[in-house]
């Protein structure tokens, strides 16, 4: 509740809005190469305290299923996470929940770091295959900032993998595959499939102040060791270092649009009172769901803004093993994977592709949480035999654009003074014709690996973190909201630097393509000031 | 009878088994009672009969409880969540299934260092050629 009069800051040349992937290399990229410029970046929630994480705590299964939980309304729920501003979003229509956090570092707090890359034809979807959008850039235009993004985060992994241009050498040696991903690698070799070890944004070395990881497990609680990269670690220290100032705990309410132009940011700070940030330009850079409401709560005016919501639909296939494997020892996101599908083939009846990923299993009470039945002697003898000998494969499908998948705001006003959000998502046809595809063929490779028994998770609707699409980049502003540097098109200092500018989502992890896009869009403004 | 009730009820939803090591049962498994008393009430009061619960063989409870799920299925739900939690947690139940009970950290998890055989295998995956288009 803001209380008192206005206080009023001086003007900075930028301001952005969002610590996240997509605001932190921005930043970076931008006190680098126009070190006199003024930056200031506005994040609504606070710095991870990592002495006192889950991951240290006894009871940190329960603690990931209530206040540290991946979905923000299951925080909320559990009475809040005093580090991460979040705000209840209305998923009562979509068939994905969305999964963030709000804090410093934004889902890189609590992401997989799992670090792929888009595809050359993730780009040109519309060209290639019918379907999509082609983006206003190509694979190779973002190349170098790849690589740029890669070196800032530190990737684990090995050079070569045929499903990609070449790309130089990962700073680390891949992540341990273990049990599990030992035994997947080879029954991908015996189905003649490619498979290859994960990119990881994850020290298998130590580097500085940050350990190698130590395959506590929990990575999605917060990683207690810094051996998982989140910008609080890369991007942010580099950036504060070079003079950009960020201010934790400030939600803003709007960005101010006069004429066309916008001029500042209204914000609400820590004690609640009513800030106002003059600036020469904007960022945003809040995720596909909180970009959209804050754009669309400060009234601009576009007809694809909040349209084309895209996740990655997500399904599991699980094979039961004799033998022990992982369970949840290591990084959770992070084994091997399969590009043996990912590129279009007319015959699969479906456009686009999929990524098989190999992943660490659930710890034991979350394991037990999600056994059907949930009580009672089946599902303990179910717990005995899947508990330490499973594997999970995660289905991941390319979404396409569509515009009734949205973000809209709600007559409603939310505590953090906002409008309340709600997203409308339903799964296409099209993916699901794509994941019931992949589950057939995961299916193949557990039953390859040894399965003596198979469970499907036809959807997995906790798998919501990749919101995409939502201020997409294109040319016509009639079908896109930004222009190829980010730029809206109704308001042309604003800049929007997060996955909302995607035209398309390809099928793996975006966070990759959202710092190197960053770094580009940032580059290009440094570009339009000289 | 609120404790007699709930150790019966918990009984029934975490039987145990005889396997190697033998899971106990929640009765012996030494768990906090004070949060699944309160929130048991309402699921104990689901309950139709409960002298007759009491009496009954292990599948006629299950039946029971069953129809206490059906018939109070958001207190049921909470009771759940938190006798899985506390369940799970404690630390005879973790010790039989193989897992232990200290935090993650600091000391994480050994992971077995890979076979050298492994990486030879993706010569054949790059034998196969670029597998992207452009």
């Amino acid at each position: 509740m803001a209380t008192g009069e206005q206080i009023k800051f001086g003007p900075v040349d930028v301001a952005i809005v969002g610590s996240g992937l997509g605001g932190a290399a921005f930043a970076r990229r931008l006190a680098s190469r126009a070190p006199r410029l003024r930056v200031l970046c506005l994040e609504r929630g606070d710095w991870l305290d990592r002495a006192n994480l889950p991951a240290q705590q006894a009871d940190w299964q329960r603690l990931a299923l209530g206040a540290w939980a991946t979905s923000p309304n299951l925080r909320l729920k559990a009475g809040g996470n005093a580090l991460s501003a979040d705000y209840p979003i209305d998923d009562s229509d979509s068939d994905f929940k969305p999964l963030m956090w709000n804090g410093v570092g934004g889902s890189t707090v609590n992401w997989a770091a799992h670090f792929p890359r888009l595809h050359p034809s993730d780009f040109r979807t519309r060209t290639l295959d019918g379907v999509g959008d082609d983006w206003p850039i190509s694979y190779f235009d973002l190349e170098p900032y790849y690589d740029l993004n890669d070196e800032a985060f530190g990737v684990s992994g090995l050079a070569g993998d045929p499903a990609y241009p070449a790309k130089k050498s990962r700073r680390m040696p891949p992540l341990p595959l273990g049990r599990m991903g030992a035994k997947a690698a080879q029954a991908f070799d015996e189905l003649g499939w490619h498979w290859w070890p994960v990119d990881a944004a994850i020290n298998t070395v130590a580097e500085g102040t940050r350990a190698a990881c130590n395959h506590c497990g929990p990575c999605q609680q917060g990683c207690a060791t810094g051996a998982k990269s989140s910008t609080d670690l890369t991007y942010w220290p580099r950036a504060i270092a070079s003079g950009v100032e960020l201010r934790t705990r400030c939600v803003v309410q709007e960005i101010v649009v006069e004429g066309g132009v916008a001029t500042g940011i209204r914000y609400r700070d820590g004690a609640g009172r009513d800030c106002w940030q003059p600036a020469s330009t904007v960022v945003v850079a809040g995720n596909g769901i909180g970009t959209a409401r804050l754009l669309l709560a400060s009234g601009i005016q576009s007809p694809a803004l909040g349209r084309n919501l895209m996740f990655h639909p997500a399904a599991y296939v699980r094979g039961m093993f004799a033998e022990e494997l992982d369970g949840p020892v290591g990084p959770v996101g992070c084994a091997v994977y399969s590009h043996e599908f990912y590129e279009t083939d007319a015959a699969r009846g479906f456009k686009r592709g999929i990524h098989l990923q190999v992943t660490r299993e659930n710890p034991l009470l979350i394991q037990a949480s999600r056994l059907e039945p949930a009580w009672g002697t089946e599902a303990q003898r179910l717990l005995r035999e899947e508990f330490r000998h499973s594997m999970a494969v995660l289905v991941m499908a390319e979404d396409l654009p569509e515009l009734h998948n949205r973000v809209t705001l709600t007559k409603e006003t939310a505590a953090d003074g906002l409008p309340s959000v709600r997203i409308e998502y339903a799964l296409s046809r099209e993916s699901r014709r794509a994941l019931d595809f992949g589950m057939a063929r995961a299916e193949e490779m557990l039953r390859a690996a040894g399965a003596h028994r198979i469970v499907r998770v036809p959807l997995a609707p906790y798998t919501g973190w990749h919101l995409l699409g939502t201020a997409r980049m294109g040319s016509d502003p009639a079908t896109s909201v930004t222009d190829a540097n980010g730029r809206l098109h109704a308001v042309p200092n604003v800049i929007v630097a997060d996955g909302s500018l995607f035209p398309t989502v390809g099928a793996c992890n975006p966070g990759s393509t959202i710092g190197a896009l960053a770094l580009k869009l940032a580059d290009a403004l440094v570009g339009a000031a000289a | 009878m609120t404790r007699v009730l709930l150790l019966a009820m918990l009984d029934t939803m975490f039987p145990g088994d005889a396997g190697q090591p033998p899971l106990p049962a929640a009765s012996e498994a030494g768990l906090e009672l004070r949060t699944l008393e309160r929130l048991a009430e309402p699921v104990i009061a689901a309950v139709a009969d409960r002298d007759a619960f009491l009496m009954a063989a292990p599948a006629d409870r299950v039946a029971q409880l069953r129809i206490a799920e059906l018939n109070a299925p958001e207190a049921f739900k909470a009771l759940l969540a938190e006798a899985l939690a506390t369940y799970y947690e404690a630390p005879p139940v973790v010790a039989a299934l193989g897992w232990r009970t200290a935090p993650p950290q600091p000391h994480g998890h050994d992971v077995a260092p890979d076979d050298d055989a492994i990486w030879p295998m993706l010569d054949k995956v790059k034998a196969r050629g670029e597998r992207w288009r452009a």
